[in-house]
């Protein structure tokens, strides 16, 4: 569904990614993995247009989207949930929401996953009319992924969704995750939780540095001596 | 000491001058609001309304229209084609430079700035361009105080304005994405947002409502110059810091209470201190309250 190849993007001077390629395919929940500053957010931050490619190619179900405007990326059916949540923290939960759609004129049919999404996420249904902002750290990952729902994406990208929060939430999430796939999404997941997120993927890749370093099928990632020794070590 | 009946007058004044300076004030904290860019080319645009304003007044009566068609329909074109102004800066002066850090688009605005006034006095002249319909003399007397006709104008335009303005940006999709993108940019585009444009409406808007400022003002003074916006610019920024610089509601607040200051000053020590009174609160909110003095969290940006 979603390919890069040989994608490079930097900042300045500094290259963040220096040839990536990366497959996910239809229906599949791939893993990004990789310490901090390899590149995973730059990646999917190439993905959703907001960083542009010093060369190679990204392609959604074989046509190109590298060099289109955000809008148009999410116009496809790509949504991201960025590193950080990035909640809207001055509008309601409702408007976050609905701020989720903005591209669809539907209104019946966002009528329809307004309640889908409540439904998925029932401790936001008290807090609609509530500031986003005062949600706890937990409730606003909630936020951030419904509101991407809300945009009714093919294939979301998922950055660190679980990062900060209690056991009890990071559970909740990944429940959350399996959820949607069973749903026809498609994700590519980048986690720091390592374990939990190769036992959920299909499929998996190791960055380092700006380039993928290990792909391999997530039981045998589990079972690679340096992903144990890196990115396992404490669990 | 004024009397009492002086007092009034004067608030009623400054409601009036303060309304405009709201009107104009809204410019300025809007695109601070989402591209935190001062543009000092702000008054420039709304001298530019006046004069389009003006123009297109003298035009319609000239054509035979009556003075209640002539003036509504001279606003209107003001707004629209002064909004093209606003919108043709953005193109040309600040998007360009979005990426290339804070000084070099505040110089930008300032070239900007003294183009557009060489501009109106090539194309204008250095004389006062005087609006075609003689209105501010006509009024009516509340107890002491005398309220102009145009005075009652200019707070019903600037009170609808405002109201309207609130509606778009609390209620209508594309108002909800121009919050968003003052919030918070990048996450405005992963939702969709076309920011570029949503960047273009608010010049567009800004403009609109400078350039309406700018009528009504002609209209009570009677004419306005290629100089006009320096002070009235500078007028709208004290309004908008006033009211916190970013902020919607604070920029309108900000407006009528630097207007009645302002009124109340020139009453009371004397009408040359009122420049004075307005810009010393400028730099001692800047130096002790530069988040304006409403409301004590960090203002709602839009
Ligand atoms: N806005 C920026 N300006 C300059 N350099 C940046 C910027 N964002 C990221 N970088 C650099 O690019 C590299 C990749 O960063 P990126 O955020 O993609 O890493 P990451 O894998 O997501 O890390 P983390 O796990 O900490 O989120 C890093 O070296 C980082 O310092
Ligand atoms: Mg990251």
């Amino acid at each position: 569904m979603l390919e890069l190849s040989g994608v490079r993007a930097n900042y300045g001077a500094i290259e963040a990614l220096k040839g990536v390629d990366l497959e996910v395919k239809k229906g599949a929940i791939v893993t990004l993995i990789g310490s901090n500053g390899a590149g995973k957010s730059t990646a999917l931050m190439a993905v959703s247009g907001l960083r542009p490619l010093s060369s190679g190619r990204i392609t959604l179900e074989g046509e190109p989207i590298d060099g289109l405007p955000p809008e148009a990326i999410v116009a496809r059916g790509v949504v991201q949930v960025p590193e950080g949540r990035r909640i809207f923290t001055r509008m309601s939960v409702r408007e976050n929401l609905l701020m989720g759609a903005f591209l669809r004129r539907d209104r019946d049919g966002i009528a329809r996953d307004l309640a889908r999404v409540l439904d998925l996420f029932p401790l936001l249904r008290d807090r609609l009319k509530q500031n986003a902002g005062t949600l706890s750290g937990g409730e606003q990952q909630m936020l951030a992924i419904a509101r991407a729902l809300m945009g009714r994406p093919r294939l979301l990208l998922l950055d660190e969704p679980s990062l900060g929060l209690a056991p009890s939430m990071v559970k909740a999430i990944f429940d959350i995750i399996a959820e949607i796939r069973t749903e026809g999404v498609t994700l590519l997941l980048v986690e720091q939780n390592v374990n939990r997120a190769l036992r959920i993927a299909d499929d998996g890749y190791v960055l380092a540095t700006g380039a993928v370093v290990l792909h391999d099928t997530p039981s045998r990632l589990l079972q690679n001596e340096d992903v144990k020794r890196a990115y396992l070590g404490d669990e | 000491m004024i009397p009492g009946g002086q007092f009034f007058q004067q608030i009623v004044n400054g409601l009036t001058v303060g309304a405009v300076y709201a009107l104009i004030a809204l410019g300025y904290t809007m695109v601070y609001g989402i591209i935190e860019l001062i543009n000092f080319a702000h008054g420039e645009i709304y001298m530019i309304g006046a004069y389009v304003g003006t123009i297109a007044a003298a035009l319609l009566l000239g054509a035979g229209l009556p003075a209640t068609a002539a003036i509504p329909l001279a606003i209107v074109a003001a707004a629209a084609i002064t909004g093209l102004y606003g919108l043709s800066a953005e193109r040309i002066a600040y998007r360009p430079l979005r990426k290339a850090g804070r000084l070099a688009p505040l110089i930008s605005a300032l070239g900007l700035s003294i183009f557009l006034q060489q501009y109106v006095l090539l194309a204008q002249g250095a004389r006062d361009k005087v609006f075609p319909e003689e209105i501010t003399s006509s009024g009516f007397t509340l107890g002491p105080v005398r309220v102009a006709f145009v005075q009652v104008l200019i707070l019903a335009v600037a009170a609808l304005l405002m109201v309207a303005l609130q509606a778009f940006v609390r209620r209508t999709r594309m108002g909800r994405a121009m919050r968003c993108a003052a919030q918070d940019p990048v996450m405005a585009s992963l939702v969709g947002v076309p920011v570029d444009r949503v960047i273009a409406l608010t010049f567009i808007i800004g403009s609109a409502l400078a350039a309406v400022a700018g009528v009504l003002v002609v209209m009570y003074y009677g004419k306005v110059n290629y100089l006009a916006g320096y002070t009235a610019g500078l007028k709208a920024f004290t309004a908008a810091v006033l009211g916190g610089i970013g902020n919607i509601p604070g920029a309108m607040v900000g407006g009528l209470f630097l207007g009645v200051v302002e009124s109340l000053a020139a009453g009371y020590i004397g009408g040359e201190y009122k420049d004075v009174v307005a810009f010393v609160m400028l730099v001692v909110v800047l130096i002790v309250r530069p988040q304006g003095l409403l409301g004590v969290r960090v203002p709602d940006k839009i």
